[in-house]
């Protein structure tokens, strides 16, 4: 564990089984050397809030599905910008819905980027390559 | 010495000597300056100049120390030589022991001995000094006194050394010219200033000192008018405040003075003095000595000496009393004598002189006022005169006179006249008042006038009045009192004349009576007499006459011209002529005549006489009466009958008379006309009258005649017929009285006939026209009313009183009556309505209900309009009506209600809707998420199987993995299309400009890499059009519709399309058209249904929806679309817009 510490994870926000699964192996394909944390629901979600209190290290990058049960995937991202420490976490919506209504809110909200599951396998799996690259690797986070 | 030089300052005016200290003081202090600087300059720059000089030699020192034992000649001469560059350096010379010169500025003074050199050199005199002292152990700069020249001798190495001289004469006049500039700068500024100051000075203090001077000198010279005028608080205004009232104060006595004397000069006194000299010169005399005809000046050039001037018989009495009083006083005393005026008169002076004496006692002057009394003096004799003339009138035997006490009545003085008169002695009389000897009936009038004299309203009265004689008889007397006033205004006395008038007082008694009768007798006749003697213009007028002309007996003077101005101007030829035959011919004249009076024209008649005496003719005597009131009698008969013809004749009656005793009938003319005749030719008659009557009529006339003949009535009997007049049938309408015999029986019928035509006419029209109006009013139940402001009635139709549910036939029903109809509810509304209408205020239509209880509520509309006065009269009055709108508002009701019906449903249906449209979104979103995730479900794992299990699967289990991807795909697809489809349905389509072509060349650059993959050309017809629709929505029809004709037209070896545009008939027509596979036309309808396809998927794919999205986002952008195509021929989709 100690050797990954400063390597920080990704928070995977998803409840269908089967995108999760999907989604765990596009990552693993990659051999990216983050760890995935997932939360099934909203609450699980936000159930991370307490621990990054308490110390544990914030994800690179949360990625969140919109049509979650329990707290909508908006919620989690509401409540999540709304937080005077973690609103600087990166959040990116990774869901099916391209409805102007999600996306405006999102947006709204302060999401930092909006990406479409794509149906085809290949194309979700350069999704997530890319994904990963970019909020990784490439991409600066605030202290 | 100082005091000579405090004279020429005190010479000079403080104007000019002030400029003339300050530029001296400025020169001056200029001048030192600038010598100082001059000196201080010298110096500085000489210092300067020596510790610049030692710090480059000390440079010089060191470098040539540095190289002085090994040193080519050559460079030690260029060393040297450099030094020429050094501002001033006029020489320079170096050397060694031997003392010749081994290097300078001048070639030729090497090897030279030094001395020499400096020999031949005028300028190198200074250097010379330092021939003969030893070298100096550190550098030597000298300063060359009265010169600016300085000399340095540098010590070197070796004993060599270093002389030079350097002039600083031109640094030093640079210095010195700055240091003029700036001396004469400032010496200028200085001069300014001092300009300024003087100036300053001038305005303030010296001009106003000049002015203070002149204004004293002219108040000096006299003229005390002059004011300084200065103004300020400074010393200089206050010195001519000062004068200023000093010359007031001296203004004001002089004024003062001189009013005295103006007072004098004006007053009747002479005031005279005359000095104490040998002859007693005149010193001064008054003007007023002007008014004995001499002038003063003649006095003070002594060519009139005073005691020449005396009576002689005063001259000795004057000088002697002079001389006494200037011996032994008083100094105060008065003199009275006589002087001669120029004119040779004399005249008496009241001389009051007053003598004037210095301390010790001896006179100086002798002053003196002469009042002239001679008036005085005249009049007192004047007076006694009087007394006496008086005292002789006093005494007269026909006049009685007395002298009364104004306190007790007492007489105080009586005359023998009348002692005599009232029957005492003069003793009796003086022991008795007037007003005791005054009967009762006088007492009282007499007593008021004596009152009001004694109040000082009147001086003196005059009165008729009786006493009573001693011996009690009465005698009537005139009495005139005068009043003589005491210095204090009051009656002092009362003068009495008396005269005894009895027997004047019967005489005039007895005439006045007969006068007074003769007045009457006039005035009662209206006539005036009148008397003028022939040769006189001058007449005697009765009063009555007077009274007759409307003229003033005081101020108007009779006669006879007087007479003819007074007479209208047409007549007085005629009056004249009259009066002039009367007197030519003898006997008398008549002549009738108008004057124009205050009370307007009079009517008069005149008869005169001549009285004769001696057969001459000596006076003129004549009557005038008033015959006004006759004539206009006479005139206003003339008149009215006038007035009847023409009564007649407008109003087209005539009246006609049958006298029954003598079977006699008249006519009047407008009677004659009525019936056609001539008036003028025919004869009034009964066959001419029934002549005419229609026929139709003739029974009833006959009938109404002898009706009216055989049972005679006081009132008037109507009757109307109809006669055939030349204009045609006439109606006529007869009234006709009866005056009865003695006996009785009719004798004379009288009566009117009047042409009715017009009136019966207009009266059916009236009619007609009242029973269409309701007759029309009963078909919309519309009441009419109408009232007049003036009037508290109201003119109603029968139909208003039906609305209201009351009958019309009975009589016309009362306000409460009318408001029991109306609805409880809108009574005060109504009555309230009703007093707004009456005070004329505009009010609006009002709606009421009548009262249910009388029947059917009914519902009424009253309208009103107001009608101001009109020009023929009539007053301002109102109409209005009252309309049954009850069915009206039935059908409003009905109406109402359906609406309210309607929009319920509407209400119900739009919720309907809503809840639909809701469960439609739900739907959609549903399908684009929920769908997809098992879809990329399906796919991932496929994709796996093929991966990681792909060599354990043989050609046939791949290819049916391939198929469900295939399908994933096209499942895909399917779900995006109807997302897109479900998307334009639900949003709301902007509005905004869009320009077509660019959008259509963004769309078909979209679909660049499928066109060059088919080789398809892209034809271009568009006209620049610009539409307000939705961007997006636009953007999916174009890419709907290019995608769609890319597609079916791709298998052509040519594929070609055009996209085109035009503006036809307003509106514009967009169009796609493609050279594919084209359709049956039978299908038209179907393929822009959704889900509808004319081709298996394997030939062109595609999942139906395209054609059904651009339906609808056409017809939600507010188009239509349509398609033209023939099977295997292409195919053209038409989109289009409204303007």
């Amino acid at each position: 564990m100690s050797a990954f510490a400063s390597v920080p994870p990704i928070l995977l926000v998803e409840d269908n089984p089967m995108d999760l699964d999907l989604t765990l192996r596009a990552f693993s394909k990659k051999k990216f050397s983050n760890e995935i944390q997932v939360a099934r629901d909203g609450e699980e979600a936000l159930a991370f809030l307490p621990r990054w209190e308490a110390g544990e290290p914030t994800p690179a990058v949360i990625l969140l599905d919109i049509n979650l049960p329990k707290v909508n995937g908006l919620e989690v991202l509401r409540q999540l910008k709304a937080h005077e420490r973690f609103r600087r976490i990166p959040v990116v919506v990774l869901t099916s819905s391209r409805e102007d209504r999600d996306l405006k809110t999102a947006y709204d909200l302060g999401v930092n980027s909006y990406i479409e599951k794509p149906v085809n396998f290949t194309k979700f799996m350069e999704v997530v390559e890319h994904i990963e690259l970019y909020w990784c690797v490439l991409n600066e986070r605030p202290s | 010495m100082k005091r000579w030089l405090i004279r020429i300052f005190l010479g000079v005016s403080g104007g000019r000597l002030l400029p003339l200290l300050l530029l001296t003081l400025v020169l001056l202090v200029s001048a030192l300056t600038y010598v100082h600087q001059m000196r201080a300059i010298k110096a500085a720059v000489s210092l300067s100049e020596v510790a610049r000089l030692r710090e480059r030699l000390s440079v010089e020192q060191t470098r040539l120390d540095a190289r002085m034992g090994n040193i080519e000649p050559v460079e030690l001469q260029r060393m040297v030589s450099s030094l020429g560059l050094y501002d001033g350096l006029a020489l320079a010379y170096l050397g060694g022991a031997e003392k010749t010169v081994q290097a300078s500025l001048s070639r030729t003074d090497i090897g030279r001995p030094l001395a020499m050199v400096l020999q031949e050199r005028a300028e190198a005199q200074p250097l010379r000094a330092s021939l003969g002292e030893a070298l100096p152990k550190a550098i030597d700069v000298q300063v060359v006194a009265e010169q600016a020249l300085l000399t340095a001798v540098v010590p070197l190495h070796g004993g060599q050394w270093l002389k030079v001289l350097v002039d600083f004469g031109h640094p030093l006049a640079v210095r010195r010219a700055e240091v003029r500039a700036l001396v004469v700068r400032n010496a200028l500024l200085a001069l300014l200033g001092a300009g300024g100051l003087a100036w300053l000075l001038h305005l303030m203090w010296f001009r106003r000192a000049q002015k203070l001077a002149n204004a004293l000198t002219a108040m000096g010279a006299g003229d005390l008018a002059v004011r300084t005028g200065l103004s300020g608080r400074d010393e200089l205004a206050l010195i001519g405040e000062a004068a200023d009232h000093m010359a007031e104060q001296l203004q004001a006595d002089r004024a003062q003075a001189l009013r005295m004397t103006q007072l004098v000069e004006r007053s009747p006194l002479v005031v005279i003095e005359w000095r104490n000299a040998p002859g007693w010169p005149v010193s001064y005399v008054s003007e007023s000595v002007a008014q004995w005809g001499y002038a003063a000046a003649d006095f003070e050039r002594v060519e009139i000496r005073f005691t020449d001037l005396m009576h002689p018989e005063d001259v000795a009495r004057i000088n002697a009393e002079v001389a006494q009083f200037l011996e032994s006083g008083p100094d105060e005393y008065r003199q009275l004598y006589r002087l001669r005026r120029a004119s040779g008169e004399w005249v008496w002076v009241d001389d009051r002189t007053s003598v004037n004496r210095d301390a010790q006692g001896e006179v100086l002057s002798i002053s003196a006022i002469l009042l002239d009394i001679t008036a005085q003096k005249e009049a007192e004799q004047a007076q006694r005169e009087q007394g006496e003339l008086l005292r002789m009138f006093y005494e007269l035997p026909f006049l009685g006179m007395a002298i009364s006490s104004p306190f007790d009545k007492r007489w105080m003085q009586v005359n023998d006249r009348l002692c005599e008169m009232l029957g005492y002695t003069r003793e009796e009389m003086l022991a008795m008042s007037w007003a005791e000897m005054t009967p009762p009936g006088d007492r009282e009038q007499n007593v008021a006038l004596f009152d009001e004299l004694m109040a000082g309203q009147r001086t003196g009265y005059r009165m008729s009045k009786r006493f009573v004689r001693k011996d009690g008889g009465t005698v009537h007397t005139e009495i005139d009192v005068r009043a003589v006033l005491g210095a204090d205004g009051q009656p002092k006395k009362l003068f009495a004349t008396i005269q005894d008038v009895t027997e004047r007082q019967q005489a005039e008694t007895a005439q006045r009576r007969s006068e007074r009768d003769l007045r009457e007798a006039q005035r009662i006749g209206r006539m005036g007499s009148w008397a003028r003697d022939v040769d006189s213009d001058v007449a005697q007028w009765s009063e009555e006459l007077y009274r007759i002309f409307d003229v003033d007996p005081e101020t108007f003077s009779p006669s006879v011209s007087a007479l003819l101005t007074l007479m209208h101007p047409e007549d007085r030829p005629l009056v004249t002529q009259a009066i002039s035959a009367a007197l030519a011919q003898g006997g008398h004249y008549e002549s009738a005549f108008r004057i124009d009076t205050r009370s307007g024209t009079k009517y008069l008649r005149a008869k005169g006489e001549l009285e004769m005496l001696g057969g001459r003719p000596v006076r003129l005597l004549g009557t005038v009466l008033d015959v006004t009131d006759i004539t206009l009698a006479q005139r206003a008969l003339e008149e009215k009958e006038a007035l009847l013809a023409e009564a007649q004749a407008i109003a087209h009656i005539g009246n006609w008379t049958i006298d029954l005793l003598r079977d006699q009938a008249t006519w009047s003319h407008e009677l004659c006309r009525l019936l056609g005749f001539d008036p003028l030719t025919t004869q009034a008659s009964l066959e001419n009258f029934l002549q005419v009557v229609h026929p139709d009529d003739l029974e009833g006339v006959k009938a109404f005649s002898r009706q009216t003949i055989v049972s005679p009535s006081p009132d008037p009997q109507l009757h109307e017929l109809r006669i055939t007049a030349p204009g045609g049938v006439r109606e006529l309408e007869l009234r006709a009285h009866v005056s009865l015999g003695i006996d009785g029986r009719v004798v004379r019928l009288y009566g009117t006939a009047m042409d009715v035509t017009e009136r019966r006419q207009a009266e059916r029209a009236s009619k007609d026209y009242k029973e269409m109006l309701e007759h029309a009013e009963a078909l919309v139940k519309l009441g009419s009313w109408a009232g007049e402001f003036d009037s508290p009635k109201l003119t109603v139709s029968d139909q208003l009183y039906r609305n209201v549910g009351l009958d019309p036939l009975r009589r016309e029903p009362t306000d409460a009556e009318y408001m029991a109809r109306i609805h409880p509810d809108d009574r005060s509304v109504v009555a309230a309505d009703m007093r707004c209408i009456r005070n004329g205020e505009a009010v609006g239509e009002l709606v009421f209900r009548t009262d249910p209880v009388w029947g059917t509520m009914r519902w009424l509309r009253r309208t009103v309009r107001f009608i101001p006065r009109e020009a023929n009269g009539r007053g301002a009055r109102f109409i209005g009506t009252l309309l049954d709108i009850s069915d009206e508002v039935a059908a409003e009701d009905r109406l109402k209600r359906l609406n309210q019906e309607l929009e319920q449903r509407v209400v119900e249906r739009t919720e309907q809707l809503r809840q639909a449209n809701q469960e439609l979104e739900a739907f959609s979103y549903t399908v684009s998420h929920d769908l997809k995730a098992p879809l990329r479900g399906i796919d991932g794992y496929s994709q796996l199987l093929v991966e990681e299990y792909g060599p354990q699967l043989n050609e046939e289990g791949r290819g049916f993995v391939e198929r469900i991807r295939q399908g994933v795909l096209q499942m895909g697809e399917l779900i995006a299309d109807l997302l897109a489809y479900s998307k334009i349905e639900r949003r709301d389509m902007a509005q905004e400009p869009v320009a077509l072509l660019p959008l259509a060349e963004q769309v078909v650059a979209g679909y660049q890499s499928d066109i060059d993959r088919h080789g398809a050309t892209v034809r271009w017809a568009m006209e620049p059009l610009t539409l307000s629709l939705d961007r997006e929505g636009m953007a999916l029809v174009l890419r709907n519709l290019i995608g769609n004709a890319l597609k079916f037209s791709r298998d052509r070896e040519h594929p070609e399309i055009e996209i085109g545009a035009r503006t036809e008939a307003g509106q514009r027509i967009l169009w796609v058209r493609d050279n594919g596979v084209g359709f049956d036309m039978k299908y038209h309808d179907r393929i822009f249904g959704i889900f509808q396809r004319l081709h298996r998927a394997e030939e062109f794919p595609g999942t139906g929806v395209g054609l059904a999205l651009v339906t609808k986002a056409v017809q939600r952008m507010g188009g239509r679309v349509w398609a033209e195509s023939e099977l295997g021929k292409g195919a053209t989709f038409y989109l289009e817009f409204p303007q």
